[in-house]
């Protein structure tokens, strides 16, 4: 049993079975090894023992992504959870340091045998199938291999999708217990990168999209582009971007924000860029700018000061976030005079489902919970 | 056939041959970025997000003085300069060079680059 180690994904699909093969396949211009490099990193951690079997890089590359990922894989050669098998040099002639080696990566059973010299392992990726193709024209072998190993472990196998014939695509897909699909989707000028379950034999479905990046540092994180952190002059909006994110900057001028407060968030497994408004109508002509192409908008206001609402609405339709999953933060709930959430939420008046937390920004309470309705809502 | 990434990567590139230049970026006005070639040890996302924000209150500076629209803006910093020129009505291509470059060069350089830009991005 194993998890990929993407939250959201982890949810719907439950945990992998063993003995299943599963099909983690990325559209051209998406390396898929970074997916795959995450997954092993996850159930490294989780005590599951790996066999990363590697034909289009040498060994050193993977281990060289992992650490632009920010994670460690060589603790786990240290102790043998983890090894990887270059199928690689054999391919392309040269010598190779290491451990396990293929000679001919072209003949599966060479690669079988490789395998079995290593005692049994729980999970074992292979990177890549397409790469197999490209040197034998065919999948059938690798296909057989794969469906005779995942009695004894699951299998995690990566495929970069090119545009392969019709026939082959669908013997690859069918083989294969699960599918997991990364594609581009282009927005309004980004390209966001989108996790789709094609196929999952061990559970039925509904379809569903989870927005990923690979992060460098960081691995795979269900990725939200752009939340806006908006509200009136003084309600606290830089205190919340410093309060939400790991890491925040902010263009301030006497604690006043000017320009921009930026913050990189990361909380149970999601990831997301907080840009922070200025307050002062002054600055409303780059509010457009800061707010286009936001996935979600936190309000923030002042609890004690119910004046500055009309405000705090007159925001929201200027950085056009009706319509978007919107989280009020009543900050300021250490003041005396604050009001409850009860008199906020019935004086702000807000359309639809909006949700109000409670929060003293600056003594980082209640954020979590507001992170917490954020990300429901955003999942929906 | 190329995506779209990877032809404004290819346009990025071709900077990165050009003397004195260390990186450069295709950002969206609203800052996010939509590709880059930059150093590794530099936050794309945050210069992203910070260039927009300096090109959207620098063009707000100008509406207010009604003095037409800008070309570009250069930042002059201790050790590099920061150019950041609008390619369109989406998008803003930055430029981060070593101080001695040849800024000449570079605008000029930086110029065709933006053509090619928009026209991938189709603005």
């Amino acid at each position: 049993m194993m998890k990929t180690g993407i939250r959201i994904l982890d949810d719907k699909i439950g945990e992998i079975p063993d003995n299943v093969a599963v099909l983690l396949s990325t559209s051209p211009g998406i390396d898929p090894a970074p997916f795959g490099i995450n997954m092993i990193d996850n159930a490294l951690k989780n005590n599951l023992k790996c066999v990363y079997v590697v034909n289009n890089k040498p060994a050193s590359a993977v281990r060289r992504e992992a650490k632009t990922m920010g994670l460690d894989l060589s603790r786990y050669e240290k102790n043998n959870s983890l090894r990887i098998v270059d199928a690689f040099s054999g391919y392309m002639g040269i010598h190779s340091d290491e451990k396990y080696v293929v000679e001919n990566p072209f003949n599966t059973k060479n690669i079988l045998d490789e395998i079995e010299k290593i005692e049994k392992g729980d999970i074992l990726f292979v990177d890549s199938v397409s790469s197999y193709i490209d040197m034998k024209e065919s999948p059938k072998e690798l296909l057989q291999m794969i469906n005779k190993l995942k009695e004894k472990m699951t299998v995690v196998a990566l495929f970069s999708a090119w545009e392969y014939e019709q026939k082959i695509m669908k013997e690859i897909k069918d083989s294969f217990d699960a599918v997991l699909t990364v594609k581009p989707v282009e927005e309004v000028t980004i390209v966001r990168q989108f996790l789709f379950p094609e196929k999952i034999g061990w559970k039925k479905i509904e379809k569903f999209a989870v927005p990923v990046k690979v992060l460098k540092p960081g691995g795979v994180k269900v990725y939200f582009p752009k939340i806006l952190v908006t509200g009136p002059y003084n309600a606290g909006k830089s205190s919340m971007v410093k309060a939400l994110s790991t890491s925040a900057v902010s263009v301030d001028r006497m604690g006043t924000t000017v320009a921009l407060d930026h913050g990189y968030m990361d909380y149970k497994g999601f990831a997301a860029d907080l840009y922070g408004t200025p307050g002062q109508e002054d600055f409303d002509p780059i509010l457009q700018y800061l707010a286009d192409e936001a996935v979600a908008v936190i309000l923030v206001v002042d609890s004690t000061k119910p004046e500055t609402f009309i405000r705090a609405k007159e925001m929201l339709s200027k950085t056009k976030a009706y319509g978007l999953p919107i989280v009020v933060a009543a900050n300021k709930q250490d003041m005396s005079n604050a009001l409850n959430v009860d008199a906020i939420k019935k004086k702000l008046a807000l359309p639809g489902d909006v949700s109000v937390c409670p929060t003293v920004a600056i003594e980082k309470k209640g954020v979590e919970k507001l992170l917490d309705e954020l990300t429901e809502k955003l999942m929906g | 056939m190329e995506t779209k990434s990877e032809k404004l990567l290819s346009e990025l590139k071709k900077l990165a041959n050009v003397g004195g230049i260390e990186g450069s970026a295709v950002v969206a006005r609203n800052g996010l970025i939509i590709a880059s070639d930059l150093p590794r040890d530099v936050d794309e996302r945050r210069l992203g997000a910070m260039s927009a924000t300096m090109m959207g209150a620098v063009e707000t500076a100008a509406i207010t003085l009604n003095k037409g629209t800008i070309k570009r803006v250069t930042a002059e910093i201790e050790k590099a300069i920061l150019v950041a020129m609008g390619a369109g009505k989406k998008a803003v291509l930055v430029v981060s060079a070593s101080p001695d470059a040849n800024l000449g060069m570079l605008m000029v350089e930086m110029e065709e680059r933006v053509k090619n830009i928009m026209e991938i991005l189709g603005v």
